[in-house]
């Protein structure tokens, strides 16, 4: 036999060897070619050639390099050098790649597999990274905590801070080495042509030097200048502002410009961040008066802690202050001190538990994936079991086969690692399009270098667990069995099928628990969107007047002047059935409150006072909204606030109060333990879920507009068709009534509703498609080790058809074969996702985390599923030919 | 000279040649350990080996110019010399002093 070495491999070894030993290797290598050629034929030498090729490249340069025209070859050992073995990881590669290409359809599964777990998992993460794990952007932030007031006689644990009693804790702690507090507004900016609504932080100096922000321009808030007295007319833009409005022009610090109808001098621009710094539009101070109020809970209060001084101390320090007011000041009576560190100021508690449950899943769908690579490594791994045993046979050593296989899922890892990322792109852009709008930090999420490394660590120890699965299952006993018989009835083989069972069990298990979750996630949403709201949305459209806060008497006349005008333009319009407006913001889970007692009932204790939402209305708004009075009347405009007090009450409340009487002309105090104005009863209202629809209904107070500076004006109107349409008449008709008055958040109430779940649909969702991905997963791997094993099975079909079973009974046997796994996952699944779903307890609304028609819905989802899946491959088994099969044994 | 023992694939390589006749190139070397010890051989080794080998005086060779149907365009021969032959038979003693009266521990039963 003649024939030339494989001309490309040649050409690469002459490229790369050395050129003193050129002619002599290649030589050499062709000689042997010749000898191999002769005894092994083409194939054999060509691969033994190839295989050749980096090798004496890599032996050649190496001898080389270490000294002499020839240095010593190595000391030669048992274990292979390094550069040996680097040579033959190599050559593993290589022939791990040309695996991958001859078996495409294979590849391309397992590749898809694996992205899909690596890609899910590296979006997750991106997400939880940016979210929750990034630090605050403020230099040592573990110095800063966040303080509140305790009121052990009201059995308040965290409240605001009153105006009084922040200042006395400003002055007297020596724990902090800056201490602020800040509250919130809104002004009207009018340089430009349209009036535009800006939100604004008050804040005390102390705050932004606790957080420690160097300003991006200008300079931070002085000390002082929230003192009275000085020029406090002084302005900090957020960044946001700067680069929105102002055009990220840096002399604008120094000018003047004009909120609110007064000139405020800007001085400095906050850089960009999150949580505080992005939380208005602009910052102001929080004006220190002479004579400051003791009694109303308005200021959220944070510090920077001392070098060295930890929260305990801090607070034994607060505490002690705290004692000493309440000792001095009957109204601070009972007044204690509660510090937290800054952990929970990006993320809320049910949000990092959403996060994190969202981060379990795929954490989850990984393990599937990499359940189900291992799965079809596994039977292929049986299907070449002959040419390992060849191997072994040949001398190679088991560790030299695990190298071999490794490498090949190695690259599969590698490629799906690659295609994952890929995805991971895609999904973060698609998650942040998602975006809920409340998840801080969520549009900074992107797939940086700790995400990749977590991505890449991840895929090199799924291929690594799932190449050792079957690496290790080379029959070493059996060898000459194995090369005999090569794949077929290969001992160990039914070993390797309940093997290959019992990862489809896995599977089936932690898909289940997935399920569980985002059915959970959904029952709990259309619970949410389901129940009783107490209001109608239907054609209503909702939208915020920003009239300025009446400073004066006459501001007042005007603020309620423009509000009575408004309504009853709005209302005299045809497509306008009714028009109102309230002091809170619908569904924003905020508002404000007060505690309250009936006067002719005993006086609740002092640390029980129960606490109702309380709203300015003007009349008609019950009408508006689509909520009954089910007794006494509505508001009229001849009710003025406090002139005498009269309220109107939600019927929680007024059956809270006085159970199966009628509240009507009863006596309220109002503010308990504060103000205590006596009110009287004059309407009862049915209930609403204004507050958030996952909550309990809140137990309101209302009361009417006129006489009162209540700035916030949240109007609805109640329109005969598409509400939206009415806003540019809204519009022409504001600019009548108020010329500079801005018009904010326009939405119908319908979009309310959708905004307010969006957090939920969110998490919902993504849960919801992990799992859809996770049962996909299942199946396939249901279906891969069932149809495998009917495919060995052929012979054994056709003889128990031959000797008389009928098609039914073998269908009935493969489906119970390949069911078998399926169930036992599914009770595996169950009871896994009875010990998990608890975590989930605060994420759930209107279901428990033990929901029986969820798992029942879900198991019998899956059941299905998993028939059909197993319906294929029994369609094959029936399909055996009795001839054939019998024939091929 | 080196005092140096040989290596294990330095004696492996050198029994070869021996068995080859006491010359011969690489690639019959390869294939004759391949069969003899049923184990792979990297025909890079052997040619390192070899080298190395001569280096240290235990072989010699020479450069033959090619024949029609052997490929190539002179492979090295390879042949044992004199010290060669005297480490081989140096280390063939002591591997049986050694093992004289080890043969009950090591050979499996």
């Amino acid at each position: 036999m003649n024939g030339h070495p494989p001309r490309l491999a040649t050409t690469v070894l002459r490229w790369l060897l050395p050129d003193a030993l050129r002619d002599e290797a290649l030589d050499d290598l062709a000689e042997g070619y010749t000898l191999r050629l002769a005894r092994h034929g083409r194939r054999a030498a060509d691969r033994w050639y190839r295989r050749q090729v980096p090798m004496f490249a890599m032996r050649l340069r190496l001898a080389l390099l270490t000294g002499g025209p020839m240095s010593p070859p190595p000391v030669r050992q048992p274990a292979l050098t390094g550069s040996e073995q680097m040579t033959t990881i190599l050559a593993d590669l290589r022939y791990g790649a040309r695996g991958m290409m001859r078996n495409r359809a294979f590849t391309a599964i397992a590749v898809l597999t694996l992205a899909l777990g690596i890609g899910a998992n590296a979006a997750i993460f991106s997400v939880v990274r940016s979210v929750l794990l990034r630090p605050l952007p403020f230099p040592e932030p573990e110095r800063l905590v966040q303080v509140w007031e305790a009121r052990q006689d009201r059995g308040w644990t965290q409240s605001s801070f009153t105006h009084a009693n922040f200042w006395d804790m400003n002055d007297m702690n020596q724990s902090f080495s800056a201490m602020g507090a800040i509250t919130w507004g809104s002004i009207n900016l009018t340089t430009n042509d349209a009036p535009e609504r800006l939100s604004v932080a008050y804040v005390t100096t102390g705050f932004l030097r606790a957080l420690g922000v160097t300003p991006v321009a200008g300079r931070m808030l002085a000390d002082g200048e929230d003192r009275a007295g000085t020029d406090t007319r002084v302005a900090v833009l957020s960044h946001r502002l700067w680069t929105t409005q102002f055009g990220a022009d840096r002399s604008i610090v120094g000018r003047t410009t004009a909120l609110s109808g007064q000139s405020y001098r800007v001085v400095g621009v906050l850089p960009p961040g999150t949580p505080w710094l992005d939380a208005a539009d602009v910052f102001m101070p929080l004006v220190r008066g002479p004579d400051e109020d003791r009694d109303s809970f308005e200021l959220t209060a944070i510090a920077r802690l001392k070098p060295g001084v930890t929260i305990q101390a801090a607070h034994a320090d607060l505490d002690r202050i705290a004692k000493q007011l309440a000792s001095q000041y009957p109204v601070a009576k009972g007044m204690g001190i509660t510090i937290e560190p800054s952990d929970g100021w990006v993320a809320s508690d049910s949000l990092r538990r959403a996060l994190w449950v969202l981060m379990s899943a795929v954490g989850f769908l990984l393990l599937i994936a990499c359940v189900n690579l291992a799965n079809m490594l596994l039977a292929r791994s049986t299907g070449r079991v002959r040419e390992r045993a060849l191997r072994a046979a040949l001398g190679a050593t088991r560790g030299r086969v695990v190298q071999t296989m490794l490498a090949e899922s190695l690259l599969l890892g590698v490629a799906g690692a690659a295609v994952g990322l890929v995805m991971a792109f895609g999904v973060v852009k698609l998650i942040r399009a998602f975006d809920p709008g409340d998840i801080p930090r969520l549009a900074d999420a992107s797939i940086d270098g700790s995400v990749l490394a977590i991505t890449l660590g991840a895929a090199l120890l799924t291929s690594l667990i799932t190449g050792l699965v079957p690496a290790l299952r080379t029959p070493y006993r059996d060898l000459v069995a194995a090369l005999r018989e090569g794949e077929r009835s290969v001992a160990g083989d039914r070993r390797t099928i309940g093997l290959r069972g019992a990862l489809v069990s896995v599977e089936v298990a932690l898909s289940l628990i997935l399920l569980v979750g985002a059915g959970l996630l959904i029952r709990s949403f259309e619970a949410v969107l389901e129940i009783d709201r107490g209001f109608a949305t239907a054609n209503r459209v909702v939208f915020d007047v920003n009239l300025p806060g009446p400073q004066n008497e006459g501001d007042t006349q005007r603020f309620n002047a423009v509000m009575s005008q408004l309504t009853t333009r709005l209302e005299a319009l045809p497509q306008v059935e009714d028009a109102a407006a309230v002091s809170m913001a619908l569904l924003r889970g905020t508002g404000t409150g007060m505690g309250f007692a009936a006067q002719d009932k005993p006086a609740p204790a002092d640390n029980a006072v129960p606490w109702a939402g309380w709203r300015m209305i003007t009349p008609g708004y019950f009408r508006t909204i689509g909520v009954r009075i089910v007794a006494g009347r509505d508001f009229t405009d001849q009710d003025r606030i406090g002139d005498p007090w009269r309220v109107i009450i939600s019927r929680r409340m007024a059956q809270q109060l006085w159970p199966n009487e009628s509240a009507i002309g009863r006596q309220l105090i109002l503010w308990k333990g504060q103000r205590e104005n006596v009110a009287e009863v004059i309407g009862v209202a049915g209930d609403m879920r204004d507050w958030d629809l996952a909550d309990t209904p809140t137990l309101a107070v209302y009361m009417p507009y006129r006489g009162g500076g209540m700035t916030p004006a949240h109007f609805v109107v109640h329109t005969t068709s598409a509400p939206m349409a009415l806003i540019p008449t809204v519009r022409s008709i504001l600019r009548e009534i108020a010329p500079t008055t801005p018009l904010s958040n326009i939405r119908t109430l319908d979009e309310l509703v959708g905004e307010s779940v969006a957090a939920r649909r969110f998490t919902m969702l993504l849960l919801a498609s992990l799992a859809a991905v996770a049962l996909l997963l299942a199946l396939a791997g249901v279906y891969g080790v069932l149809s495998y094993s009917v495919s060995r099975r052929r012979t054994e079909i056709g003889m128990r058809m031959a000797l008389g079973a009928s098609r039914s009974n073998v269908m009935r046997l493969v489906l119970s074969q390949g069911m078998r796994p399926v169930i036992i996952g599914l009770v595996a699944g169950i009871a896994g996702a009875f010990a998990l779903s608890r975590y989930m307890t605060s994420l759930l609304f209107g279901v428990t985390p033990v929901d029986a028609p969820t798992y029942a819905g879900v198991a019998a989802l899956l059941a299905v599923a998993a028939v059909l899946a197993c319906y294929l491959p029994a369609r094959d088994a029936m399909k055996v030919d009795v001839l054939t099969a019998l024939r091929e044994e | 000279m080196s005092r140096t023992a040989l290596g294990e694939f330095e004696h492996h390589v050198m029994l070869a040649l021996v068995r080859l006749g006491g010359r011969s190139r690489g690639a019959p070397i390869v294939l004759e350990l391949e069969t003899a010890t049923g184990r792979t051989v990297s025909p890079a080794a052997v040619f390192v080996s070899l080298r190395r080998l001569e280096q240290r005086g235990y072989a010699r060779s020479s450069k033959r110019e090619a024949r029609p149907g052997e490929g190539g365009r002179g492979s090295r021969e390879f042949q044992i010399t004199t010290a060669g032959k005297t480490k081989l038979a140096e280390s063939r003693r002591t591997f049986e002093r050694l093992w004289r009266g080890a043969d009950p521990v090591a050979e499996p039963s």
